[in-house]
């Protein structure tokens, strides 16, 4: 799991490289896209759970860049980079599924903005604060990537049961971690 | 033909040129005061007065309705600047705004005479008598558009919400100013022509703003 100084660090190098280029240096400009390029493209293959050919990919990165390109001004430079760089990825995600006529688990969205947050800490400090069935949960679906449907049936639970189940724990989670 | 994320890049970085950053809360909410001060000024200065307007003005009631329609504007205006923003999750503006008109409606509900509700609703069918309902109107839709025109580069996470804030601001503002213009104080009134136009413009905007703000 990335920790919580790697995720500082790629939030700090872009967020200089974001305020350099808004001089309108070509230069600045382009190293800031080359590693956004990079962030972005990870988390697509975040997003759609590598289900996306490499073509697919670039295109949906390339359109992406666009977006980020069009919309760097939205940016406010008070806040932390990487969730409006994720929000303007995640928004050309959704819209390139609802093109090809297929909705993901809206569910699963949610989710993944509470998991950045939560990066920000090690897999051992989270365990550490939950039940046993909580571990088990999480660490089937999340760490080990079991799909909802196998891990409710090791858990005797159903897959919408064990999503909400899930889906709250990361909040709880959260909170627990906001306390610290 | 296809271009590699190289090439797309370069092409990206030759169209650099130096940009900003949205204006801070601060700096859109000063403007929008600005704005506000001058455009509600011209508009009490044209239209004229409701007659006792100085006795009313001390009255409770109407303190209080005034302080609650202002903290409504104001509120949805600040929730109007989070919707602009595609990873903006901030309801709390949103959540206060909507509070403080619930508040303004439980206060009149009250108020309502339900035993002549039909034949008081049929008489303020009368349009001469509506007419503080087109004048919030008209105030609502110049100073939603300056906020629409102001906020054009948006990437707002729910498209819907920008126009439907900015109307929902605007069109309390109205409400406001109708406080000092509008000799009709009956319940049944303010909720036909004042309360229903906030909630109506509130939805009209929320349909043109899916149009303008898709991106």
């Amino acid at each position: 799991m990335v920790t919580f100084n790697r995720i500082s660090a790629v939030e700090e190098n872009l967020k200089h490289l974001y305020l350099e280029s808004m001089s309108g240096d070509r230069e600045k400009y382009e190293r800031f896209l080359t590693m956004l390029s990079s962030v972005v493209k990870k988390y697509l293959l975040f997003l759609s759970k590598n289900g996306l050919s490499a073509d697919l990919l670039d295109d949906l990165h390339q359109e992406v860049l666009l977006s980020i390109h069009e919309k760097k001004h939205t940016y406010r430079i008070d806040k932390p980079i990487l969730p409006w760089v994720y929000a303007i990825t995640r928004h050309r995600f959704i819209d390139f599924y609802r093109s090809m006529k297929r909705t993901p688990d809206l569910v699963e969205f949610h989710d993944i903005a509470l998991e950045e947050e939560l990066n920000k800490i090690s897999l051992e400090e989270i365990l550490a604060f939950l039940t046993q069935e909580q571990q088990e949960m999480l660490v089937m679906v999340k760490i080990e990537g079991e799909s909802y449907e196998d891990a409710a049936r090791k858990l005797h639970s159903t897959p919408e049961n064990l999503k909400v189940k899930i889906h709250r724990l990361l909040k709880s989670i959260r909170k627990k971690y906001e306390s610290l | 033909m296809k271009v590699s994320n190289e090439d797309f890049i370069k092409n990206l970085s030759a169209k650099a040129e130096p940009f900003q950053s949205f204006d801070s809360l601060l700096i859109f909410l000063m403007k929008w005061v600005s704005f506000t001060i001058v455009f509600f000024g011209v508009s009490a200065y044209l239209l004229p007065f409701r007659e006792g307007f100085a006795g009313h003005a001390v009255h409770p009631l109407f303190i209080l309705n005034s302080i609650l329609w202002l903290m409504t504007s104001v509120v949805g205006a600040c929730a109007f600047y989070f919707s602009l923003f595609p990873e903006s999750h901030e309801t709390r503006y949103q959540k206060l705004s909507i509070s403080f008109f619930a508040l303004l409606t439980i206060i009149l509900l009250p108020q309502l005479d339900f035993f002549h509700l039909t034949v008081d609703f049929e008489h303020e069918l009368d349009l001469w008598i509506g007419r503080c309902g087109f004048l919030i109107t008209a105030y609502a839709v110049v100073q939603a558009t300056v906020m629409t025109l102001w906020a054009h580069r948006a990437a707002p996470q729910k498209p819907g919400h920008v126009v439907a804030w900015a109307a929902f601001s605007s069109a309390s503002l109205g409400c406001l100013l109708m406080q000092a213009i509008c000799f009709h104080d009956t319940p049944i009134h303010l909720l036909t022509w004042h309360f229903v136009p906030v909630v109506l413009l509130t939805y009209i905007g929320q349909l043109i703003s899916r149009k303008i703000f898709h991106w």
